[in-house]
This record gives C-alpha cells, structure tokens and sequence, in this order.
C-alpha cells in the first residue's frame, strides 16, 4: 500500500518531527519513490533466517534468559522501585 | 596557501599549518582546534590530522554538521583520537561532512559544502568530505572520517586521493555518532601514493576497544609490516561484470585501462556476474534508515543540543528536531516507516533476508580469489546542485561502495585520474592484504 499524507504525518509524530500538511503530501510522493526504487528486496522472504555479518560473536551463550539472573541485575540498580530503575528528572 | 615544509620540528609545523588553514576557502573545516597541542614519540610523531566532526575530540565542538548540535562541545576523546594522539598525531581541525552523514556530495551541511580542490566547482563528494578535501589541498597530512556506505571512499575518489575503510569491527566505534551501527567504521583518508602512512593509521587505531563491544576478539592490523607483501603475479581478481555495466563510459573505460595494465602485471582477471547486486543497494538503505531513526531519537533537546522552545516535553522535542535538515528528516521517516508494525515484515526483514544472502555469495567469491576489484564511484565528480534535488538520484552513485559495507568487508580506493578510482575489496580481516595491494596497485598504474 503506498503511503499517504496521513501516513507520512503519523510517521513523524512517533518520530518527534514536525511536518506540515502540505510538505506531507510531497514526503509522501517521495518516499513511494524511494521505496519503489528498493523494490526488489520483496523478493526475498521476511521469515527470520540466522542474517550473520560476521560481527563479534556472543561467547555468553546468548541474552539473558533465567529470571534469576534478571534479579540479581535489577538488584544492581542504585535507586529504583519495583522493577524500575529511577533517573533524574530532565523538566 | 603557505607551503609548510615537511622537516620543522613537529609543533612548530603544526603551527604553521594551522596558521594555512585558518585562511581555507574550501570550507574543509567547521572548527579549527586549539594551538596548543604538543606531540608525543610514536609511530605517527607530528603528524597533522582532519577528524571528521561526527568524532568526539575532548574539548572541541562536534556538530556532526547540524545546527542541532552546534554549540556540543565533546566531554571525551574517541577511541581513534585517542589512539592517534597516543602516536603522536596532532588534531588540526573538525573536518565538514554531510550533516550527520547523510549524503554523498558534501553539499547538506548546514554550515555550508566543501569545495573540491582538485575539481573546482564539482562536489568533494562525501560525506566524509571535509577530510578528503582538506588531504587534498594539503591542508592536512591525513584525515578520519567515517564509512557507512563509501563515505571515506567517495570523496578520496572525487578528490582524487586514497582511502581505506577497515573491516567492521576491527576500528572502535567508540565517540562516532553513529549512523548506522551495524554498517559503518572510522576510516582513514590520505594523499594519493602515502599507503605507507595509511598503513600506519591503521596499525594505530585498530584493535580491541572495551568500549565498543562490536571489537571484540579484534586484532590490532600490521598493514605496515605486511606493506609489500602483494605481488601481481599469480593474483587473483574478480571483477563484478554487472555492477561496471552501471557505470559512465568515462569510468568504464579508465577502468578497463587499469585492468589492463594488471592483467600485463601478472594478475589473472576473472569476470563474473554478482546475483545479488540488485538488491545490495536496497538492502543497504533500508538497513540504514532502520538503524539512522534509531539512533537519531537521542537527539531531543533535552540533555543537549540545540532545545526548541515548547509548553510540554512532546513539543520542546518536536521544536528541537525541526532545525534538522531535509535528507537527515527523509531518513528518519523511512526508518521508521520500515521498522513500524505495518512496514516491518514488507521491508525490514526483508531486506535483512536480503542482505543476508548478499554476505553469503559475496564470502564465496572472495573464498575463490585475492580480491574483487571494480570502479569506487560510476561516475566523476558532478556540478554542485545537480543530484541535490533528487534523492534517489543521490543514493544511486552508492551503488558500487556500499558492498563492502554490507557484508563488513574491507576496502580501499585508489586514484586512477581525472576523478576515476579504482576499488580494491577483500575477505573479512584481510585488511593488511588489501591495503598491501593497495600499494601494489599504485605502483603499476601510476608508473605503467
């Protein structure tokens, strides 16, 4: 489905941007282009597969998994409550 | 421009140096750094150097070239500054670039392009374009800049200089404001002829960083010591047939004269087809966008930057953001659009699916030779303003350098005149291989 102005307005909304109605329209027209353009990548399918760069490999055996592990992390934070860590106010 | 001699004593070189160009026309630099540096015993004793203004030197401002960080003065050292400084480099100035990266010209920074001082009235290119103009012009004996997807490789090939983008992982990305994390590295730039010195830079900044976690398990290059080990007899090239088709008549033809002139060398050229070069360049931008409007969130005006004024946390945000410029917005829209619930599974893992398979056929090719070699950009240095209005017109002069970028590759350029370049890319961690080659490649094209 090609983008609309509307869509292009929500966009920049989650993403703290501010556009006008009319430049909108004309980003909308643009990014169908561009995405045209990137088409062929539709080929390929979106079910996962191992994307592999060849980036430093995870020694650890992977993310945390045990909920154990989770709580003695939180138990780190210097001030939090519950399971939240507290940061200082910025306004 | 003052011709500085090559034996003052360091400090007093970096002087007079500094004293040229504060006196630049080309608008290499956003800010020149403080006089008073002295240089330490090391492999890079006294030499001057450009860092592109997207890497943090302590004390100095680091704009990433937008008006929203104009003011940002970094609190710390970037592991490569840091390194460099270690072997004695002196830090002469903040290069300009395309605001935060994005661009492929030189021509979006908001504190105005950089002139090409080989090319007058073509784009340096970019968007490490600072950093190559100013090697260039002589300004500097080196420069750092950043490679997402060619930019330390496009602007060395429209000034006419060379260039080397590491393997990722092997060059801390440590103080770069990231573009695009899983793409990019810190790249040096020197004049045409000095792989020796780029060698050096290398040696220098490469290898394991604690703060950049992507380094792990990284070696530390010997580029230098392994300088002469290529030799053209017997080596292998592969040349993508169908990504020089893409190419100007111009650059198709220098080209074909430089593989002529290997071939006569001694190296066995073997032309073949890349299936997946269709796809790199979409698998390269959407990777890009996706990674760019994530790490452009951070940009908010609330703990530093330029702040808008606004009644709420959501408009002072929005207010701030709005000095960003329209390519750096374009991108963070794609970005989000293609990682978004609706975009996602239609375009990010696609292009994930794709890129995968691109890494993959282009680790067979290279299983099977030396090197790849091809054109680093399809065309020559253009007129200012006439990619500009058209970003796909813009985004398709990539289309040659963003493979190494893409698989984690490393790649150089060098110059073959006239604004033609010549690419040289290895298997991962080979960069003493390439950067050997490198010179290999200088030798019989410049002296043949």
């Amino acid at each position: 489905m090609p983008l609309v102005a509307d869509d292009v307005k929500r966009l920049a909304r989650l993403s703290m941007l501010a556009v006008e109605a009319t430049e909108a329209e004309s980003l909308s027209s643009e990014m169908n282009a561009i995405l045209g353009f990137f088409s062929s990548v539709k080929d390929y399918p979106s079910s996962r597969r191992n994307a592999q760069s060849g980036h430093a490999p995870r020694e650890d055996g992977g993310c945390v998994r045990d909920e154990a592990e989770a709580d003695s992390i939180v138990a780190e934070f210097p001030a939090g409550e519950s399971r939240n860590l507290n940061v200082p106010r910025v306004l | 421009m003052v011709t500085v001699p090559d034996d003052m004593p360091p400090d007093t070189r970096f002087g007079a140096m500094l004293d040229n160009a504060s006196r630049d026309n080309l608008n290499c630099f956003i800010t020149l750094c403080s006089p008073k540096q002295h240089s330490r015993e090391g492999r890079l004793r006294g030499a001057v150097f450009g860092i592109k203004d997207n890497l943090a030197v302590r004390g100095e401002r680091m704009t990433c070239a937008s008006r929203l960080l104009e003011n940002y003065i970094a609190p710390y050292d970037a592991t490569v500054v840091k390194r460099l400084k270690n072997s004695g480099a002196l830090i002469l100035g903040k290069t300009n670039m395309d605001e935060f990266a994005c661009g492929s010209s030189g021509e979006t920074s908001a504190f105005g392009p950089t002139r090409n001082p080989i090319f007058p009235g073509k784009v340096p290119g970019g968007s490490s374009s600072g950093s190559a103009a100013s090697v260039a012009a002589g300004l500097v004996d080196a420069a750092i800049g950043s490679d997402t997807g060619g930019s330390v490789r496009c602007p060395a090939a429209f000034c006419g200089i060379e260039a080397f983008k590491p393997t990722y992982g092997r060059v801390s990305r440590h103080g770069l404001a990231d573009m695009s994390m899983s793409l990019e590295s810190p790249a040096p730039i020197v004049p045409a002829g000095s792989t020796a010195l780029l060698a050096k830079i290398i040696d220098a900044i490469s290898g394991y960083d604690e703060y950049d976690q992507t380094t792990y398990g990284a070696a530390g290059t010997e580029c230098l010591r392994s300088l002469e080990d290529f030799s053209l007899s017997g080596a292998r090239l592969s040349v993508p047939s169908n990504l020089v088709d893409l190419c100007s008549p111009g650059i198709r033809e220098s080209f074909a004269f430089a593989v002529g002139k290997l071939r006569a060398a001694g190296a066995g050229i073997d032309e073949l087809n890349l299936n997946s070069a269709r796809t790199v360049l979409p698998a390269y931008y959407l990777t890009m966008y996706s990674e760019f409007a994530s790490a452009m969130q951070r940009y908010d005006g609330l703990k530093f930057g330029y702040r808008g004024e606004g009644a709420g946390v959501g408009e002072v945000m929005k207010n701030s953001r709005s000095v960003l410029g329209a390519e750096v917005r374009r991108r963070i829209l794609l970005g989000t659009y293609v990682t978004s619930v609706e975009g996602k599974s239609e375009w990010y893992e696609k292009a994930m699916n794709a890129r995968a398979a691109i890494i993959e056929e282009t680790a067979a090719v290279l299983s099977s030779c030396d090197l790849m070699i091809l054109p680093t950009m399809p065309i020559t240095p253009y007129p200012f303003g006439e990619r500009l209005s058209d970003p796909l017109l813009m985004y398709a002069t990539d289309v040659l350098t963003v493979l190494p970028n893409v698989c984690g590759l490393p790649a150089g350029c060098i110059p073959l005149g006239g604004g033609a370049s010549l690419q040289l890319i290895g298997a991962r961690n080979s960069d003493e291989k390439v950067v050997s080659a490198m010179k290999a490649f200088s030798g019989v094209l410049q002296n043949g």
